[in-house]
């Protein structure tokens, strides 16, 4: 699909490229709700382009994996989903990303509501260096909410959801940086949900953890998948078949296979995600 | 060249030069390193031996002993020359007799005091060198004594004394014979002070006119009653003390018309009094072997001429009662009321709670040093204390003598102490005082120094007299060292903080990259054109527009708060585009504004709220004295001196918070000003503390620009409008004037080694900070 970008209007250029897209898209989306979508998403750094023209749909609340070898732009296009990726000097981008139909790329779009709504959970836990209360409670301190008891409550729902509340609860006004990785990592999940965000990006949130930690936190995602919209970078393949309902197969910056989870790893219908998952290269 | 051991011994594929080289590096920068703590240590000891013999003992040591043949005819009067080579003493006979207290001496003849009989009382001024002898009929010689001193090549120092007789007069004493004689007063008029067996006191003064000298005599049985013990005349001639009875200390004024100034009653019965140099002190000495100080300080009487009752100092007086108290500053306490008087007083004799070593026996003598407050004191047992009037410490002890002295005497040079006991036996000590002055307590302690009417915190080091002590506490110059960081801190903290933050968070690359060096080449400015454009070019503009500049803090900050709002007005179409960084030209501008409308403002303000002279306004309202060298200048520019250190590593705090943590907070929705204040900030906080500590350790290590922004008045007043004189300043100002070995010299080393374990401590502090935050991420 080489086009130059400029010369043809999105307008003209869209029931071609939806016909290309739904030829990779799954059938299974056809009944899901779709929330965010990315629709001829190019990425470039410099002059170094890192997405090629991406057409992606997330079903809502549902777990949609993206895998592929590293470098390959996983990280660069969720952080696009939610903007993250504006201050990065010399960043570029082409095409659109919907989040509930509306190109969040306009001008009139507020970076941080939008990031409110869609929250991220990053590949190195990144609690701050403050107590687990405040650390929780940040989003909604400085979106305004100063009524103490508010907060608390807030706090308790965000860490009770992210299975942190009970391994806690007594020690509030601890450093958040005390606890162990796993749970720095949910903590940055409870931090993530007090938002109240629709859209939750997971940026290998398990890379750093042990295996017992992981398997805690990839129950603690599963459950949240009922109320939200998740999608996780992983570069484990046992993890996405464990967890997710749809996975996309990326390879430099292209998607190259996009299905439901049991469909991509039972019968990937491209050779090189064949080539990925069983581990003959990356 | 090619050794194959030692091939094998270094790290594989270097070749031998290179591992020499690696070597010779590795030993340069570990031998420069010891080298510079070696020397750090150096400087903090010799800091150390130079300050310490402020606090050593001083030491007695007995030298020689002289036993006249006829001891027993020696009246109790001895005299010493500078030079311990002689002794003087007074015989029943009439003669002034001079005793070798060196075997290379020549001995004069004796002197005669041409007196009818036998001598019955004499008494020596070591301050004056006034002689005064009486016989029993109460005939009176009055001699100066004179030395004269030239170096022999072959028996050294060769001393002889000199005569030179002032007045020969009768005392019409009532009840004969004469049984105490004191004697005093300068070069013009010297005073004689009698007291007869009856106790009565008879007073003398000699006057010396064109026409030759005369010798005025005063009647003082009306006011003064039985005296009982010693007598003492201060040196300059102006007061007269005496002891009424057992207890009773009396001080007479001496003057055209001698008068009882004030009384004072003692807690035990007084045995022995002596005046120190300039008068200004009296040193009591008690039968509980105590010894107490006495000042002489003015009053102020205070007259309540309001139709209402007021209390001072805990006196009620009542509307048309008067009362007087020795504390000078009651002035500033009631100078408000209405109809409330103040007006000068008498003079009054006051006790002040100065401890002083005891003895253990009753006090026999006390003898004055006559160049400075130091004194021995002997008890009725033998045994004796050197100490000082105004620092009370007991320089050392004295234990050579079997029982107590009937007279002695220190020499002019304070290093010999020559006691007669009552056998007449003259014994020699050898004095090594030290520094009796300086105690901790003088140093950091508030002292009640002699024409002060309260204990105070002074620093002052010269005076215009040799009566002067100089007074080294320094409280004042610690004080003035915090006070003038702290204003520094004040104006640089908010520039250096804020600019440090943006710089690191919210401007852009090429900006950061030209602001850095830029403000870390301020450092390159040397402090002392600062420190002189301050004092010369900044302190008068100051002082022009004060109100202006007064107004420039707070609007300032108001103004750039009041434009927090007004970005939010910017519609996000807009705000967008606008370049990262963005809001360092409208905060320019606004500051600028805002700087540019106080400057305008200030003088209709100071027209129409504080009468046209704000610096009027503030001392007749606040009493607040305008000194346009003042801590708001010092602060300006030792904050300009400061902010490049705080700001550069400020910044590298700042920019070494790891991204993680500012994405962390960008994903949850905040903007870059809430990343920055409420993430960026506390972590990097212990870092930012560490540079406030480095700008702090900078500010209070700082010379020149205090040197010549301030007066360097060192006064403990925290108001923005006066001077200070830090430490490191007063090294400065002091270190010419300060004579090597001497209590000055020793204790501006005592200083500098305070300001060097100040700077140490801070560093210390910063650089534990510094090592945390490094422990927390990793990187500084
Ligand atoms: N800030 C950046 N500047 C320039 N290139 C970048 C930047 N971040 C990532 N890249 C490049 O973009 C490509 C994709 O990176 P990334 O999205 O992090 O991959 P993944 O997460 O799949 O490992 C890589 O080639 C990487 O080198
Ligand atoms: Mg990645």
């Amino acid at each position: 699909m080489v086009m130059p970008e400029e010369a043809v209007p999105y307008a003209e250029r869209r029931e071609e490229e939806e016909l290309t897209s739904s030829r990779i898209l799954p059938p299974e989306l056809a009944e899901e709700e779709i929330v965010v979508e990315t629709r001829g998403l190019s990425f470039y750094y410099d002059d170094h382009q890192v997405l090629h023209d991406l057409w992606i749909k997330f079903p809502k609340n549902r777990i949609t994996a993206i895998i592929g070898p590293s470098g390959c732009g996983k990280s660069t296009l969720i952080r696009c989903l939610n903007r993250m990726n504006d201050v990065v000097a010399g960043a570029r981008i082409e095409g659109e990303v919907l989040v509930e139909g509306v190109n969040i790329y306009r001008p009139e779009v507020e970076v941080e509501t939008l990031r409110r709504r869609v929250g991220m959970v990053f590949q190195k836990p990144n609690p701050f260096p403050m107590s687990i209360w405040e650390n929780v409670s940040f989003g909604p301190r400085i979106s305004g909410i100063r009524d103490r008891a508010k907060l608390d409550e807030i706090v308790e729902w965000a860490l009770r959801q992210a299975h942190l509340w009970d391994e806690v609860k007594d020690r509030l006004d601890d450093n958040a940086m005390e606890l162990s990785g796993g749970q720095q990592q949910r903590l940055c999940i409870a931090r993530c949900l007090a938002n109240r965000p629709e859209i939750i990006l997971f940026d290998e949130p398990a890379s750093a953890l042990d295996p017992i930690s992981t398997a805690r936190l990839e129950e603690t995602i599963l459950e949240l998948a009922k109320d939200y919209t998740c999608i996780i970078v992983t570069h484990n393949m046992q993890e996405a078949a464990r967890i997710s309902d749809y996975t996309a197969f990326l390879y430099m910056g292209r998607l190259i296979e996009f299905n439901t989870t049991s469909q991509l790893f039972k019968k990937p219908r491209e050779a090189r995600t064949e080539a990925y998952i069983t581990g003959r290269f990356g | 060249m090619d050794d194959p051991i030692k091939r094998a011994s270094g790290p594989p594929g270097l070749s031998p030069w290179e591992r020499r080289k690696d070597r010779l590096a590795r030993l340069v920068i570990e031998g420069g390193a010891l080298v510079i703590i070696l020397a750090v240590l150096l400087i903090f000891f010799y800091l150390l031996k130079e300050a310490f013999p402020l606090f050593r003992e001083g030491k007695v040591s007995l030298v020689a002993e002289v036993r006249p043949e006829d001891a027993n005819a020696t009246l109790g009067v001895v005299v010493m020359d500078d030079y311990q080579k002689l002794a003087l003493r007074v015989t029943r006979v009439g003669l002034v007799e001079t005793l070798a207290l060196d075997r290379n001496q020549q001995v004069p003849p004796p002197f005669p005091l041409e007196l009818a009989g036998e001598v019955v009382a004499a008494g020596f001024n070591p301050f004056s060198d006034l002689l005064a002898a009486a016989d029993g009929e109460g005939n009176v010689a009055l001699i100066r004594i004179g030395w004269r001193s030239r170096l022999d090549p072959e028996r050294g120092r060769l001393v002889e004394p000199q005569y030179e007789r002032l007045a020969d007069f009768t005392l019409a004493v009532s009840h004969p014979p004469i049984a105490r004689l004191a004697v005093g007063g300068g070069e013009e008029e010297p005073w004689v002070a009698a007291v007869d067996s009856a106790g009565t006191l008879y007073l003398a003064k000699l006057s010396s006119g064109l026409f030759g000298s005369e010798v005025v005599h005063y009647d003082l049985s009306g006011e003064v009653g039985r005296v009982a013990g010693p007598l003492a005349i201060s040196p300059r001639g102006d007061r007269l003390f005496a002891l009424e009875g057992s207890r009773e200390l009396v001080a007479v004024r001496l003057g055209e018309e001698p008068r009882v100034e004030s009384r004072a009653t003692h807690p035990a019965p007084v045995t022995s009094l002596a005046v120190t140099v300039g008068g200004g002190s009296l040193m009591v000495g008690d039968r509980l072997g105590r010894l107490s100080r006495y000042l002489t300080i003015r009053q102020v009487r205070v007259t309540n001429g309001s139709s209402s009752p007021i209390t001072v100092h805990g006196t009620v007086l009542h509307p048309g009662e008067s009362a007087e108290f020795i504390d000078q500053e009651i002035a500033k306490f009631v100078k408000g009321i209405p109809g409330v008087e103040l007006s000068p007083a008498d003079f009054k004799l006051y006790r002040v709670g100065e401890e002083f070593p005891h003895l253990n026996s009753g006090v026999a003598s006390i003898i004055p040093s006559p160049a400075s407050r130091l004194f021995v004191a002997f008890g009725e047992g033998g045994e004796g204390v050197m100490s000082h009037a105004t620092s009370g410490k007991e320089v050392a002890r004295i234990k050579s003598l079997p029982g107590p002295p009937a007279a002695g005497v220190i020499n002019g040079k304070e290093s010999g102490l020559l006691v007669m006991d009552r056998r007449g036996r003259l014994i020699l000590h050898h004095l090594d005082p030290g520094h009796p002055e300086t105690t901790l307590r003088t140093l950091f302690g508030k002292v009640w120094y002699e024409g002060y009417t309260r204990p105070e915190w002074v620093w002052q080091s010269t005076g215009g007299t040799d009566e002067f002590e100089a007074k080294l506490s320094l409280l004042p110059l610690i004080f003035g060292t915090m006070k003038g960081a702290l204003y520094a801190l004040l104006f640089a903290l908010p520039v250096a903080l804020f600019g440090a933050l943006y710089l690191s968070q919210l401007a852009p690359q090429w900006l950061k990259h030209l602001f850095k060096p830029l403000i870390e080449l301020m450092t390159a400015l040397p402090t002392v054109v600062v420190g002189f454009l301050a004092g010369l070019w900044l302190a008068p503009l100051v002082a022009k527009n004060l109100v202006g500049t007064l107004i420039i803090f707070p609007l300032v900050p108001l103004a750039l708060i009041a434009f927090i709002p007004l970005v939010n007005l910017i519609p996000p179409r807009i705000r967008v585009r606008l370049p990262q960084g963005w809001e360092l030209l409208p905060i320019t501008v606004i500051a600028l504004t805002a700087v540019w409308v106080a400057l305008k403002v200030g003088p209709l303000v100071e027209a129409n709220l504080f009468g046209g002279d704000v610096k009027l306004w503030l001392y007749q309202k606040l009493g607040m004295v305008y000194d346009p060298r003042n801590a708001l200048i010092v602060g300006m520019a030792m904050g300009f001196a400061v902010i490049p250190i705080i700001f550069s590593l400020a910044e590298d705090a700042l920019s070494a918070v790891p991204k993680q943590l500012i994405s962390g907070a960008m994903a949850l929705g905040a903007t870059r000003w809430q990343t920055a204040w409420r993430v960026v900030l506390p972590a990097a906080l212990p870092g930012v503390f560490a540079a406030v500590m480095l700008g702090f350790g900078r500010a209070v290590g700082e010379t020149m620009i205090v040197l010549m922004a301030t007066g360097n008045t060192p006064i403990i007043d925290l108001s923005p409008f006066n001077g200070f004189r830090t430490l490191s300043a007063n090294i400065a100002v002091e270190v010419p004037e300060a004579p090597v070995g001497g209590t000055l010299y020793r204790v501006l080393f005592l200083s500098g080694l305070i300001l060097f374990l100040f700077t140490f401590v801070i560093n210390l502090i910063a650089n534990e900070l510094a090592s945390r935050f490094r422990a927390r991420y990793g990187r500084f």
